[in-house]
């Protein structure tokens, strides 16, 4: 029997299988939307119109001849798949002299975008619109719209695709206007533009499939579909074309088949038959850094102090057994006191604190409050507290003891919080009366395992570095630094690495093969002093100098006004700086400038959305403004895009036509199961080019001003008791 | 081993940054391939308890410490861990659980009936998400043998099949029935289709 026939009959079989609805999880484990081959969420080749819940980040790969396909996924929201797509195109040189790509094939970088538009009801579809290599080469550009509807253990998908979507419909928006009849490429560009112009032009195809889920089979599932891909106006199918390797093999059949095996709710295996003559397979892996135990469950509770009653009778003695008793009880659970006073009826303990354990500044003050409830004179009725990082204020609160205790055996945090006063203070240490000494100065390093990165190049897919980092912060006075990261290299595959800039413009970045290579053996990352002050309760000020980043060292500053829990900040910021030179050590090479900008930031509160505008010079000369766009959630992930516009013509600027890409940073604490303060931050350009490039400085004004932030305060809050 | 993957792949997909040390690694990693390790509970260690109390250990997982909390009129055992997490046991079968990542409860106070294998079909809720389902429990009888707890103990064997039809899942539960005293001493039990086996041995205090 032809095998597509056998599908069609399986599938009208198996669909008569009903079950109870409330033991679906059970029948149909791990059911979540799966990849394609694509690399999004869909059917095999086909999309679909579903999507993951917000906060997802994913990776997908697929072998499917004659591409290998890595696709790194991130769900800003539950109505938003954005993906980078890696494509190395087997049938394809590297470039269009062979001499120079030796044996190396053509690699291709997109992004793409889908919008669910319409959420599936009991009686209507689910609705998206994608966007396929938005900006990228083009090779794959593509849009569709889909439908996705789920009936009983089946999900059916039907959607409309164009350019190489698209088979020989003809196309209705024709009727709209006559330039949808023509899908015309722009000649006149250097890949990596926006051409709206383009969108949904040219001939029309038609896709649909299904997605059938095999009951009580460990979450098994069946994949059927028909493919609308126009194969022949793939990329590079033209012998003509001087990139041509191989001719792929004609599509042989429009009926594509597969299987997806969910091992857990993660990570899922894919098998498939595509275009009559090709087996695919790939892999899947996926977590949800919104939620609290995404990948390690957590387990780390509160655990009230020892013998408190012991510790309270000794407070009580005397008002420096109290502070001491407060600076010793408080340090065990990595609460750092750095100044106490109590008043003269010792009714109020007032106390500033620095800490380096908790994302969440609801956990972090209640596991704050509950040890000083624990140890702390009866007499003492109200706790105010102010949270310094670098020694400058980010907000204070002010709460009555009783009402610590009061909501716990509830868990009622938004009751507890009708009882706090939250406040913003310029921070004095001389106001204090009991300031510990620090024995300064102070350093504190650690020896870490380190990974150094190199994703998605044009030499490759990734090229890394397993090195040994040490880290040091040697604080010479409150408020001023000195912070240092240097490697060892152990093992590296930096040697194939071989692209060269070709950038006209100053190599402030282009250079990267060059650092990489040359400072295998060991480099200093950055070794820079930091002074942090606060002329006023809402600014904030640094002053920096040393190796500030990787290519660049020099000395400069910036400031920040910013009110406590206002929506709304500015500053501005100064660098003279000059770059480093390839050994990455404390050598410099001739190169040097003035950059700086003018910084604004907007908290929009309902879509939790994060706008960051940078105006001025940027580092190779350039002039303009970058963009930044992020979510934040209360688990401390981060998810942003970033765009930048400056005075450059797209030739100027090289492969890619302007500066954006995409990040996130992971908290770390999720591959763990204990609290852990740090974010791990992962950022994708399509290409590393000069035109836009930012100094990254160390401790940013706006990132240790995070807790001034009224969502990162009131939306962690209900972390108070946990 | 797919928690390893899930680890060792975000830990290598993201960058050098974080500062993530070895000494956390290193645990992570260990529990993820081999396991944690086991504990075997000695005669000084039964004397320091003040009560009974199970050894309990998912799968691979740390074993755990549960004393008994109480016992009711039903003859239902409450064991009770550090962390809350309480089982109820009615002969050493686990009837009703709580604070597990997957917990059960059967709607009705089933017993093994070790006297007269057979088949019992008891109602059974599945929790998180929460499912109604019909357990079908076979006992049957497998002999007597010598079980090396602290002392060798004369044990008779039961395997109870525990079968949910709509589910497709069966799966084998094995009871040692001490002889001297007729309490279950030792079991292995699937308690939910989500969770791993759970092996349990029972250490009791007469007073």
């Amino acid at each position: 029997m032809h095998p597509q026939r056998f599908c069609l009959i399986l599938v009208f079989f198996l669909s008569s299988y009903e079950v109870k609805s409330e033991l679906n999880d059970y029948i149909y484990p791990n059911s979540n939307p799966s990849y394609s081959n694509y690399g999004t969420i869909g059917l095999i080749q086909m999309p679909s119109a579903r999507s993951l819940p917000e906060g997802t980040i994913a990776f997908s790969w697929t072998d499917n001849k004659p591409y290998q396909r890595g696709s790194i996924l991130a769900y800003p929201f539950s109505w938003l798949e954005a993906s980078y797509q890696y494509t190395d195109m087997e049938n394809a040189l590297y470039s269009n002299v062979q001499a120079f790509s030796g044996d190396q094939t053509y690699k291709d970088k997109s992004f793409d975008a889908k919008f669910i538009i319409l959420r599936e009801t009991r009686n209507l579809p689910a609705v998206a619109v994608g966007l396929r290599d938005l900006a990228g080469s083009g090779y794959f550009s593509s849009e569709y719209i889909v439908a996705s509807k789920k009936i009983k253990n089946i999900d059916y998908t039907f959607g409309l695709g164009w350019g190489y979507l698209g088979e020989d419909y003809g196309n209705p928006f024709i009727r709209i206007d006559e330039s949808f009849r023509d899908r015309t490429l722009v000649d006149d560009t250097a890949g990596g533009e926006f051409n709206p112009g383009t969108f949904f032009s040219g001939p029309m195809g038609a896709f649909a499939g299904i997605e059938f889920f095999v009951p009580n089979a460990k979450g098994l599932r069946f994949k059927l579909e028909y493919d609308s891909t126009n194969y022949d106006k793939e990329g590079f199918s033209d012998p003509s074309n001087p990139f041509y390797l191989y001719d792929i093999d004609p599509q042989e059949s429009k009926v594509n088949f597969g299987f997806i095996f969910p091992v857990n709710k993660s990570f899922n295996v894919k098998l498939g038959y595509t275009k009559g003559n090709t087996v695919s397979l790939g892999f899947s892996l996926k977590a949800n850094f919104a939620k609290k135990d995404s990948i390690i469950k957590m387990d780390d509770p509160y655990v009230p102090t020892p013998n408190a009653d012991m510790w309270k009778e000794a407070a009580e003695t005397k008002k420096l057994y109290a502070y001491r008793i407060a600076l010793d009880r408080l340090g065990k659970k990595r609460f750092f006191l750095q100044t106490a006073s109590m008043d003269e009826n010792e009714t109020e303990l007032e106390i500033a604190y620095t800490q380096s354990k908790y994302l969440s500044a609801g956990r972090a003050t209640g596991r704050l409050l509950r040890t000083l409830d624990d140890v702390m004179p009866e007499s003492i009725k109200t706790f105010k507290l102010t949270n310094l990082n670098g020694n400058v204020a980010t907000h204070s609160i002010e709460i009555p003891r009783a009402s610590i205790s009061r909501y716990e055996s509830g868990n009622n945090t938004e009751l507890l919080k009708r009882h706090v006063k939250f406040t913003e203070k310029k921070y004095k240490r001389d106001q204090y009366k009991y300031r510990p000494d620090d024995r300064l100065p102070k350093n504190l390093s650690k020896i870490t395992p380190a990974i150094r990165s190199q994703v998605g190049g044009p030499d490759g897919f990734y090229f890394g570095e397993l090195a040994l980092a040490y880290h040091s912060e040697l604080i010479l006075k409150k408020g001023l630094s000195v912070s240092t990261v240097a490697t060892l290299g152990l093992y590296d595959t930096f040697g194939d690495l071989k692209q060269p800039s070709d950038s006209i413009l100053p190599h402030v970045r282009t250079d990267i093969v060059q650092y990489l290579k040359s400072s295998k053996k060991g480099h200093i990352r950055h070794s820079s002093f930091n002074w942090f002050f606060q002329p006023s309760r809402n600014f904030y000020s640094k002053i920096s100098g040393g190796i500030l980043e990787e290519m660049f060292a020099g000395i400069g500053g910036e400031i920040l006004y910013r009110k406590t829990f206002s929506n709304f900040a500015f500053g501005a910021e100064v660098w003279g700086v000059q770059q480093r030179d390839y050994r990455m050590l404390f050598g410099l090479q001739d190169y040097k400038i003035t950059t700086g900008h003018i910084n604004l930031f907007y908290e929009e509160p309902r879509s939790k959305l994060v706008f960051a505008l940078k105006g001025g010079r940027f580092l190779a000369g350039d002039s303009g403004i970058n963009i930044d766009v992020a979510r934040k959630w209360p688990s401390g992930l981060r998810m942003g895009i970033f765009a930048s516009k400056t005075d450059i013509s797209k030739q100027e600027f090289g492969e890619g036509s302007f500066d954006k890409g995409f990040y996130f940073n992971i908290p770390i604490e999720s591959l763990f199961g204990t609290f852990q303060r740090g974010l791990t931050p992962f950022g994708l350009r399509p290409i590393t080019r000069d035109g836009a490039a930012v100094l990254n400085h160390q401790f940013k004004l706006w990132g240790m001003t995070d807790w001034k932030s009224a969502q990162t305060v009131f939306e962690t809050w209900e972390d108070f008791y946990d | 081993m797919i928690k390893f993957l899930a680890v060792l792949i975000f830990t290598l997909i993201i960058s050098s940054c974080s500062g993530i040390s070895y000494q956390q690694v290193y645990p992570l990693l260990k529990q993820a391939t081999v396991g944690a390790p086991d504990f075997i509970v000695t005669q000084e260690f039964i004397n320091k308890k003040k009560f009974s109390f199970i050894k309990a250990r998912f799968g691979k997982g740390r074993p755990v410490i549960m004393v008994l909390a109480g016992v009711d009129d039903s003859n239902i055992f409450q064991w009770i861990s550090a962390k809350g997490e309480m089982l109820y046991t009615l002969n050493g079968k686990v009837i009703r659980s709580y604070g597990l990542p997957f917990n059960i409860s059967y709607l009705r106070n089933v017993s093994p009936v070790f006297n007269t294998p057979g088949l019992i079909k008891t109602p059974l809720k599945l929790m998180n998400p929460n499912a109604y389902v019909t357990n079908n429990l076979l006992t049957t009888s497998e002999g007597i043998e010598t079980l090396n707890f602290i002392n060798p103990i004369k044990v008779k064997k039961y395997i109870i099949r525990s079968t949910i039809n709509e589910l497709n899942w069966s799966k084998e539960n094995i009871y040692y029935l001490d002889l001297n005293t007729n309490y279950v001493i030792k079991t292995t039990q699937y308690l939910h289709p989500n969770l791993p086996k759970l092996e349990i041995e029972f250490y009791f205090k007469f007073s």
